[in-house]
């Protein structure tokens, strides 16, 4: 292709037939596509070579699980269930989901921080392929950070008492919610400025929406100002439509969200990815320009 | 001959910063196959006129060429042209060499085992073979340098910036990139590059243009702006001042030419148009005159020198003082940039 005749300014004819490409070349999605997978190994070499923060990101999490499951105890219990450790799991699991904002978040502004994206952006390379390899390679690692909590709720006498089929449907929700989160993660890390800045704003954010949900504690032992908050929680949605899918106990409750939990557990993050991946996007074209 | 399309073509490049102007109505022409040198103190506004050329800035106003093509309306033709070498090395730290040149042949679009030749090529070109496979993070500065180098290199591009590509190198390792820059230049790559040396300019660039407070203030050959500031010279130093009045007297008559006398420096100076036949007579004078001399040489002009004879003031405190272009440093940039 030719670009001669674009634009207003009278400009020398380009050279004959366009740039040359590569033999072969990948054009439009494909490149895209592409990419997207090369960057993607590359994140995954990163976290091969610094394996610090990966290694921090699973252990506390398991750790967690660990105390919450035989600190607390069945104190926490919800009347009428025997099963602490099992009511527990998929909760500790979401929560899991929800911390995975911050290694996003942190990811993205070390991303676009460092010396090399001033080249990436000199390269005719497809413009989403930075944000789609941060998302491909935290996707990865929050199916990891899945497996290693259910392995470890397995430990504790944990069991998907629905078969594989629900069990499944499960993780796929926690998924779904985390590819959510991951977008959201992307678009906070484009927004402020420094890596830093980011774990001194994401966790504050992140704390008050894993505690102000009914995971842990039923809506009826809040103070019912609190109740429809912690209700509405998308997080509780979540909690509550995995633990139905597991098989799992759950709390009581009679709230339309919790009822609809599954529906919920649907919804709120396809329209959170409708909403924050065109904005992350958009917001990474604009850096710098 | 008619003149043939540029391979670079700005007018009027505007750049602000809040209250300052880092571009300030550039204009630039660089024919295809030429190396053109960028000069310019600290501030001057030379990375962000390389920044705005490698589409990693939209001007406020003006527009360039690139190869051709448009560098805001048509920023991705332009990209599958050209090679940038920043002023830091850009690469990927914990990456090893290879992997950094699979990865961006990759991204400039080649399939995996062209990227695997391509990556082998440059490591061999480069003299990177033996350290391949070892991260960047690594690398020594003038290795990482050239693996930047290589890197700008594997789409072969028709446009190439080097961004003070020798800031921070040894001597050898300098000599290694002006040698890379001259065997590119003669295989017909077009290269703009920046830097803050006369000396580098003089060695790698057909021509020159300089760039002050955001504006280019003069272009030409090398030669042509040394003439401006004077020209080469020859200096001769005496160890004792109370000679330096016999050594001009002495050079005068040996020499054409103005002779100045510098006595603060114990230095007496003479232009030396030719160099070699100016320097063969000043020894010769001196030779056998008894006069007790500390060091002769030829100098060539500085950038300050260069400076002071077109702006009358040093080069000095362009960036960071109150006239100066702060916003231009690259701390500034690299912070604009994110």
């Amino acid at each position: 292709m030719t670009a001669a005749g674009l634009g207003t300014t009278p400009r020398p004819t380009p050279p004959g037939d366009g740039p040359p490409r590569p033999p072969g070349a990948l054009r439009g999605w494909r490149k895209a596509l592409s990419d997207t997978l090369v960057l993607t190994r590359r994140n995954l070499l990163h976290m091969a070579r610094d394996p610090f923060e990966p290694a921090i990101a699973i252990t506390m999490p398991v750790m967690m699980v660990l105390l919450f499951g035989y600190v607390f105890g069945d104190v926490m219990a919800p009347p009428g269930t025997d099963g602490y450790r099992a009511f527990l799991v998929p909760a500790m699991v979401a929560m899991v989901m929800v911390y995975g904002v911050g290694g996003t978040a942190s990811g993205i502004a070390r991303d676009t921080d460092r010396d090399v994206m001033s080249r990436f952006r000199t390269l005719p390379m497809s413009p989403v392929a930075v944000l789609g390899a941060r998302v491909l390679t935290d996707m990865a690692r929050a199916g990891a950070e899945v497996a290693v909590l259910l392995l470890v709720g397995l430990a504790m006498g944990w069991r998907a008492e629905d078969g594989p089929g629900g069990a499944a449907a499960a993780i796929g929700v926690l998924l779904l919610f985390r590819l959510a989160l991951v977008w959201l993660g992307v678009l906070m890390g484009l927004l402020l400025p420094t890596p830093d800045a980011v774990s001194m704003v994401v966790y504050p954010l992140v704390f008050p929406v894993t505690m102000l949900s009914t995971s842990f504690i039923p809506s009826s032992a809040m103070p019912s100002w609190l109740a429809p908050v912690s209700e509405w929680n998308p997080l509780s949605a979540v909690v509550t439509a995995t633990r139905d899918l597991f098989g799992n106990p759950s709390l009581p409750s009679d709230a339309w969200p919790s009822e609809n939990a599954l529906l919920l557990a649907l919804a709120v993050p396809v329209l959170a990815v409708a909403v924050a991946a065109p904005l992350a996007v958009r917001r990474f074209r604009r850096l710098s320009r | 001959m008619t003149h043939p399309t540029p391979a670079i073509s700005a007018r009027g490049l505007r750049k602000r910063y809040g209250s300052t102007r880092a571009l300030d109505g550039v204009d630039l022409t660089v024919p295809p196959g030429t190396v053109l040198g960028l000069l310019g103190p600290n501030g001057a506004g030379k990375t962000t006129v390389v920044r705005t050329l490698a589409t990693l800035l939209r001007p406020d106003a003006g527009h360039a060429l690139v190869a051709g093509y448009d560098v805001v309306a048509q920023a991705d033709l332009v990209r599958t042209r050209i090679g940038l070498t920043g002023q830091y090395a850009s690469v990927d730290e914990l990456l090893t060499g290879r992997e950094n040149l699979v990865m961006f042949s990759r991204l400039y679009g080649f399939g995996p085992r062209e990227a695997a030749d391509r990556a082998e090529a440059l490591l061999e070109r480069f003299d990177l073979v033996g350290a391949a496979d070892r991260r960047a993070d690594g690398y020594s500065g003038g290795m990482r340098r050239r693996l930047d180098l290589a890197v700008s290199l594997v789409q072969g591009p028709a446009v190439l910036f080097l961004d003070e590509p020798t800031t921070g190198l040894d001597p050898r390792s300098r000599l290694q990139v002006w040698d890379s820059v001259r065997a590119l230049a003669a295989s017909g790559t077009t290269v703009l590059l920046t830097t803050q040396y006369m000396e580098e300019a003089d060695r790698l660039a057909d021509s020159v243009a300089v760039l002050d407070r955001g504006r280019v203030i003069a272009e030409g050959t090398p030669d042509s702006l040394k003439t401006r500031a004077g020209g080469d010279r020859v200096d001769v130093i005496v160890r004792d001042p109370a000679d330096l009045e016999a050594a001009a007297e002495l050079l005068r008559s040996a020499v054409p030419g103005a002779v100045g006398v510098h006595r603060r420096e114990q230095r007496v100076s003479v232009p030396a148009g030719d160099r070699m036949a100016v320097l063969t007579a000043v020894v010769r004078a001196l030779d056998g005159s008894g006069l007790r001399v500390e060091d002769v040489g030829v100098r060539r002009p500085s950038l300050d020198e260069v400076f002071l004879a077109l702006t009358g003031e040093p080069a000095a405190d362009r960036s960071g003082g109150g006239s100066g272009n702060p916003a231009a440093s690259d701390n500034t940039l690299r912070k604009e940039y994110r």
